[in-house]
């Protein structure tokens, strides 16, 4: 029996795909994520940037409910993640830093197996999954086991995995990392593209150059806390820069000390 | 060579710490280990005293020369375990081997570590009889000590050597699993002989039986290349020193392979595996509809693609063998057949579900879905039972085929009930833990959990039931039997009905 939904809020109206409110986290006296509040309309990329450990991970693994927040709320397309987990995930696709796999089966039964957890028939699931491993590069491989595929291979069937059930918000922690230069371009690619479409992407990367392309909007997170999210160009007014690289209001934001002063 | 002395004393140093800790953080802890070890080892050196006194001239050499060849199959066990361990699994060889310690000296003390984690594995169940021989029947069978330590650096040479020609036939992967399954079955191999007596003497396998056989296979292991160990043991200069030269020419050969694999860097075990030319491409089946369905189908894909895991499993059953001799001894073998059809099944189907609940190797994909946690684990204790059940169909086909279809349907309606119930509690109380440590006992899973005690007991209820109502006549036996049969099917039942199902769903939330 499913849950009562809970009544939409003001983020469907206001066309907000995911909003996070206070989101507070610790581990034990280290603090990870200290009131973080982040508003990410529909149909847009967003790159959520931060030096390592600044708690844009744990942050995102509160926005998909793998983890339970210590104060805050989650909304996505107005479901409330913690009353309406169901409602809300249903939507939702997430590709971690580290992902996953099940290495002992094929890049086609691993795509079954994802397209049946979000509930896709199983006839379009099928077809999805031939069409996005036909882009991806990896038609000749749907047979073979996934413990035989390589680093960025791995990461190419598990955005595969999440975008067969077409989600309409999809998140990734570090998405670029172990491809190549082509396998890189095809990724930023499918993500624009995705984006043209009217879905939501919220990214987290170390490359900064590829967030000044690829996004709309960017938020920079330290020590837990969001010290500064806009376009490129609010970015650049709000930090007193003009004509600045992303790198260099980075940079001015966190500082050369971030990586020693950074939370785990 | 002896200005690395220091550098290889403190890597061997290093690996004997890891080896400790591995050995230590279990569920005992030091404190207890200390104890439960030491407690072991008093009783054994009690029991060889014991046992001692048979021979009051001293044992013969044949049964000398069969207890030799017998530790040798722990001891390979035991060395391909560590060679797998050491050299694929630790992963810190192209640590060792970039640094400016000659690669030579590396892979020496590799074999070095391997060969002290064999005699540290075996070391509590040898040291007895070997400290009891020399005091029993004289001073020269010290030298036991010695060939001891030449069996073991030979198991550990002929160890390395079998993984490293595994990894060139097999690529490094296949190879490891490989050798870790032949490590299983080796280290099996001594439960299994004496284990043989009653698989073969089902007629009559009374204590003369046993003898009969035992003094055959001494009578066996008496022959002149097979009791060389044996005859070292009792100082024979010849054998000894056959022995030491044989040792070191095995020795010599594996540091040449090692140093021909591992400079070649044919060691990358978690190398890619490109695909077999020429291998069987697959077909494209429809996608499963539904989300039982394809999990179902996904956990059982990875069940009985994981031979490692099965192997290790079945060891584990593999000591239930005894419960299958518990009636043979009186009655015909239905009963007996049905019994531990039940007894076993459940044994598989408790560690089969626990891997498929617990050893989920994505479960931030299922926790990020919205997927209903009862449905997912319900499909999980599914894909658990599957092969324990069609197992006991099968049993069942052949007890009704040879006449017997009450047996057969209680059979089959008791296999149903215990590995319902043993799939159930597994699937809805284990904790998800990497794969890959499901049966590393560091982790804490080795530990026997009150779910999986229960539904044990459940299924020596009903196994015991039903042997002894598969007896045939309708006596005490029989009675006792229905009995035990009703509680046990009480019990699952109770497990199914008072079970909150819901434990997996709140580990989902978490």
């Amino acid at each position: 029996m499913d849950a009562p939904l809970p009544p939409l809020l003001s983020t469907v109206e206001t066309g907000l795909a995911c909003e996070a409110r206070g989101l507070y986290k610790s581990f034990g006296a280290q603090i990870a994520v200290d009131g973080l509040d982040l508003r990410v309309p529909r149909g847009l990329l967003y790159a959520f940037l931060g030096p390592n450990g600044a708690g844009k991970t744990t942050s995102l693994r509160m926005i998909t409910g793998l983890l339970r927040p210590d104060r805050g709320e989650v909304y996505l397309h107005g479901h409330a993640l913690r009353t309406a987990p169901e409602a809300a995930k249903a939507a939702l696709a997430y590709i971690p830093d580290e992902p996953t796999l099940y290495g002992k089966l094929s890049a086609l039964e691993y795509l079954e197996f994802v397209a049946a957890l979000w509930a896709v028939p199983a006839g379009t699931a099928q077809a999805r999954a031939t069409d996005l491993l036909a882009q991806l590069g990896l038609a000749d491989r749907v047979h073979d086991r996934l413990d035989g595929f390589s680093r960025g291979m791995k990461q190419k069937i598990v955005l595969a995995g999440a975008l067969i059930h077409e989600p309409s918000l999809l998140l990734l922690d570090e998405p670029l990392t172990g491809l190549d230069a082509a396998s890189a371009r095809l990724v930023k690619d499918l993500l624009l593209d995705y984006v043209a479409r009217g879905r939501t992407v919220i990214l987290t990367t170390h490359i900064l150059e590829v967030a000044e392309r690829l996004a709309q909007r960017i938020g920079i997170i330290h020590r837990g806390r969001l010290l500064l999210e806009g376009t490129l160009e609010e970015l650049r007014e709000r930090s007193g820069k003009p004509g600045a690289t992303l790198e260099e209001i980075f940079l001015q934001l966190v500082g050369p000390s971030a990586v020693t002063q950074a939370v785990p | 060579m002896m200005r690395h002395l220091p550098i290889a004393a403190r890597i061997v140093r290093n690996d004997l710490r890891l080896f400790w800790r591995s050995l230590i953080r279990q569920k005992l802890g030091l404190v207890g280990s200390v104890l439960v070890y030491g407690f072991l080892f008093l009783m054994l050196h009690f029991g060889a005293w014991a046992f001692a006194h048979v021979f009051r001239h001293g044992p013969p050499l044949g049964f000398e020369s069969l207890l030799w060849l017998l530790l040798i199959f722990p001891m390979l066990g035991a060395a391909i375990h560590q060679s797998v361990t050491l050299l694929y699994e630790r992963g810190d060889l192209d640590l060792l081997l970039t640094s400016p310690v000659p690669a030579s000296i590396v892979l020496l003390t590799r074999l070095v570590s391997i060969t002290a984690g064999v005699i540290l594995l075996v070391g509590v169940f040898v040291l007895p009889p070997l400290d009891v021989a020399w005091t029993f029947f004289g001073p020269r069978y010290l030298a036991t000590y010695f060939v001891w330590l030449l069996l073991a650096l030979l198991c550990s040479a002929a160890g390395i050597m079998l993984t490293l020609v595994l990894a060139r036939w097999l690529g490094a992967r296949r190879a490891r699993i490989l050798a870790q399954i032949i490590g299983v079955a080796t280290g099996s191999a001594v439960f299994l002989f004496f284990q043989l007596p009653n698989l073969i003497g089902q007629s009559s396998p009374n204590s003369h039986a046993r003898a009969r056989f035992f003094q055959a296979a001494a009578h066996w292991a008496n022959r002149p290349l097979l009791n060389l160990p044996a005859r070292a043991g009792r100082a024979e200069p010849g054998p000894l020193l056959g022995l030491t030269l044989l040792t070191g020419c095995v020795v010599a050969l594996s540091a040449f392979r090692l140093q021909h694999a591992f400079v070649e860097g044919t060691q990358a075990a978690t190398a890619e595996v490109a695909p077999r030319p020429g291998a069987k491409r697959g077909r494209t089946k429809s996608f499963q509809t539904g989300l039982f369905a394809a999990t179902w189908n996904k956990d059982l894909r990875l069940i009985h693609r994981d031979p490692l895991l099965l192997t290790r499993g079945f060891q584990q059953c593999l000591f239930m063998l005894p419960a299958i001799f518990v009636f043979s001894r009186q009655a015909g073998l239905t009963g007996p057949i049905a019994g531990a059809t039940i007894v076993l099944c459940c044994a598989v189907t408790i560690i089969l579900a626990s891997v498929a609940a617990s050893g989920e190797e994505a479960f931030d994909l299922l926790r990020s879905s919205p997927a209903r946690p009862r449905i997912l684990f319900a499909a999980k204790a599914a894909a658990g039972a599957t092969l324990p059940f069609i197992f006991a169909a099968i049993v069942t086909l052949a007890l009704a085929l040879l006449g017997h279809p009450w047996l057969a349907l209680a059979t089959l309606a008791t296999a149903a009930l215990t590995i319902g119930a043993s799939a159930w509690l597994m699937a809805v109380n284990v904790r998800p833990r990497p794969r890959e440590d499901f049966f590393n006992r560091r982790q804490g899973t080795g530990r026997m959990t009150w779910h999986g005690w229960t539904a044990t007991i459940l299924s020596m209820l009903g196994g015991f039931g039903l042997g002894l109502a598969g007896h045939g006549g309708f006596g005490a036996a029989f009675l006792t039997g229905i009995l035990l049969l009703g509680l046990c099917a009480l019990g699952c039942l109770a497990c199914f009905v008072l079970k909150p199902v819901d434990d997996w769903a709140a580990i989902m939330r978490d």
